[in-house]
């Protein structure tokens, strides 16, 4: 059996499907696209709501930074969760251009390089942001209460509460990878769990760039 | 629609949701179609890209396997008769399952007849890179068929 042989059983492969041709046009008529719809729902809507989330937080930190720019116990958790917000921003907003340049006439390769582009991005973002997250979650204390409730973190706490709390952050981390690379198989193949297990243990992220080097190998014809 | 489908999808329900994944892609391309470049090229680029990107978010990677009953019971049109499975066309499909997604939309067109040109443009790689990559993929055929055959 070589190729020549399979290729002609493939075109009468296609023969028969021709027949079921008229199957596939009332198919297509009555498809309920809401499945297909959905799905690409999920790829421009979640992007949409964390740009508003974004643009909120920058802004309500922007305005605490602004009303205690003099004093420096505020200001400067304040300018780290600005800072942490800002690059938020602009990695959803570049989330975004990518999602808006995709054409998916244009050429195969082009196109999986620019969805592998998009992945690699969206699996940064999500692995420094609950990376990061133990570490910012002192200063969001801080602000919090102070900008909510009135209260100032350091006077009822004191200073030592609030370095064990910037300890604990630190100490979560390699915990929560730990964590992440034992048990992701446990949480399901298709769940949210395990989609964000596998982006803490660097699954996704090896996964996002293996795809790109496929597609380098690909085009360069390796 | 219907190979590319049956191509990337190891079950009925993921052939039917990719079919009108890539009915809904093809409606939405169709009104920045530019009526100068051959219809059947823009065609295979969207339902391609869109295959593609279905099969990766599925996870290609996890399991090629069809189980053989599901593939001869699709289409599932209750008129129609359900013929044996031609040895050669298994084999085929086993071989396809093996492959990454951008070498199967590859060993697709060629077996869909277009010439390298025409796999070229689709695809956005060279007519020699075309050429070279269908020719390892002969040869892993060949090799693919004889160790199966060796195995039976």
């Amino acid at each position: 059996m070589d190729i020549d042989e399979m290729k002609a059983a493939w075109k009468q492969l296609e023969q028969r499907s021709e027949e079921t041709l008229d199957l596939s046009r009332r198919l297509l008529k009555q498809a309920q696209l809401n499945k297909a719809q959905s799905a690409m729902r999920r790829t421009t809507v979640p992007p949409l709501l964390e740009l508003v989330i974004d643009v909120l937080a920058v802004v309500l930190i922007g305005s605490f930074l602004g009303s205690h720019i003099d004093s420096a116990r505020f200001a400067l958790p304040a300018a780290v969760l600005q800072l942490a917000a800002v690059l938020k921003l602009a990695s959803t907003v570049r989330q975004l251009v990518l999602i808006r340049s995709i054409d998916y006439a244009q050429p195969v390769v082009v196109i999986q390089r620019e969805l592998s582009k998009l992945k690699l991005l969206r699996v940064r973002t999500t692995l420094v942001t609950l990376l990061v997250s133990p570490l910012l979650w002192t200063p969001l204390a801080i602000v919090g209460a102070q900008a909510l409730l009135g209260v100032d973190l350091y006077q009822a706490f004191g200073l030592r509460w609030i370095a064990a709390n910037l300890l604990f952050g630190i100490a979560v981390i390699p915990v929560a990878i730990w964590i992440a690379r034992r048990y992701a198989d446990r949480f399901g193949s298709t769940s949210f769990a395990k989609r964000l297990a596998d982006d803490i243990a660097g699954r996704s992220l090896m996964a996002a760039t293996v795809a790109i080097e496929e597609i380098a190998e690909f085009e360069t014809g390796r | 629609m219907f190979k590319v489908a049956n191509t990337y999808c190891r079950n009925a329900e993921d052939r039917r949701d990719l079919r009108q994944e890539i009915a809904v892609q093809l409606w939405r391309a169709f009104p920045a179609y530019d009526e100068a470049r051959p219809f059947p090229t823009w065609m295979y680029r969207v339902a391609l890209n869109v295959a593609i990107s279905f099969a990766r978010r599925a996870g290609y990677g996890n399991a090629h396997s069809v189980p053989l009953d599901e593939r001869v019971a699709e289409p599932a049109d209750s008129r129609a008769t359900i013929d044996e499975p031609d040895p050669r066309v298994e084999a085929l499909r086993e071989f396809i399952e093996q492959l990454d997604p951008l070498n199967r939309a590859l060993l697709l067109l060629y077996l869909e007849d277009h010439s390298y040109q025409q796999i070229a443009d689709v695809l956005g790689i060279s007519q020699t890179n075309v050429a070279t990559k269908i020719s390892r993929l002969k040869q892993r055929i060949r090799d693919f068929v004889g160790s199966t055959a060796r195995n039976r």
